[in-house]
């Protein structure tokens, strides 16, 4: 219990502080100097996530287009896909024992 | 003037009504700032940035809360960064502090050996409170410093009353088994 009476006594003494009654006039002051006023963020972000999109969709329609527009002689190379030419296939149809 | 009328002023760029706006919350903004930093001017710099920070953003407040709702998860926010950002230097000045302690600790008199306990016991308080988890800190000094009820506090930090409940139980016994020491005092 005497460790709440000495916690309570030290939050009574830092709630009596009163504030700076011209803080409101600093505020005020620093938001005249930087010239602000309330940002409507409400209509930027669509604006911003459309505009993301739309850059999206740019780049991926240059790069077909680009990628289409490339022509020229190609050269093939042949790949061997006939598996009976690439192994001997005797070695597993037991051949050797019918003989 | 209501609420919603000040904001409705505030955002068509009347200045004055942000004046009476923030002359309507800043002892609160600045209570629950010198709950967490202790200090009559870093309390004041925190509740300048809290108000700079509403006049930025306020139109983005839906009132699907209340203002002061609203209000206060900034100044926990703004508070929180605060102290992180400033960690540093009141490592330094606390060491300055416990510098001068000691220093004065070679005076003899009885009052002022008392007024140096009063100090050590207030300093104690100071770092049990800020020795706690950033979530109870939060709820016990809105609990504490702004007597908010449970419901209130869930509100502001998002969360249950029954959550709300369990953080103010176990900080009131982290800064009991903290500060026992100050039972003989």
């Amino acid at each position: 219990m005497k460790v709440n009476k000495h916690i309570d006594d030290f939050i009574r003494k830092e709630k009596e502080e009163l504030v700076n009654p011209y803080l409101a006039t600093r505020v005020l002051a620093k938001l005249e100097k930087n010239n602000e006023t309330v940002v409507f963020e409400t209509v930027a972000p669509i604006w911003k996530k459309l505009a993301v999109v739309v850059s999206f969709a740019l780049v991926i329609a240059v790069g077909f287009g680009l990628g289409s527009m490339v022509k020229g002689d190609k050269e093939y190379i042949s790949i061997n896909i006939n598996d009976a030419q690439l192994e001997n296939l005797n070695l597993y149809t037991m051949i050797d024992y019918d003989e | 003037m209501s609420e919603g009328q000040l904001i409705e002023k505030i955002l068509s760029d009347d200045k004055e009504a942000f004046r009476l706006l923030m002359e309507r919350y800043q002892q609160q903004v600045f209570r629950v700032a010198i709950g967490f930093v202790h200090s009559r001017q870093d309390a004041e710099d925190i509740t300048q940035e809290v108000f700079i920070r509403v006049y930025r953003s306020l139109s983005s407040f839906k009132e699907k809360s209340l203002f002061s709702t609203w209000l206060y998860r900034i100044t926990l926010n703004t508070s929180i960064n605060y102290i992180n950002k400033n960690k540093r230097r009141n490592l330094l000045t606390n060491a300055g502090n416990s510098l001068m302690s000691l220093l004065n600790k070679s005076n003899e008199e009885r009052d002022a050996h008392q007024q140096l306990e009063a100090i050590e016991v207030k300093k104690s308080i100071q770092k049990a409170i800020d020795g706690l988890p950033e979530k109870q800190r939060k709820a016990f000094i809105l609990s504490k410093y702004e007597e908010l009820s449970q419901q209130e506090v869930a509100e502001i930090m998002q969360t249950s009353e029954g959550a709300v409940e369990q953080l103010l139980v176990r900080a009131n016994k982290s800064l009991q088994k903290k500060l026992a020491y100050l039972v003989g005092k």
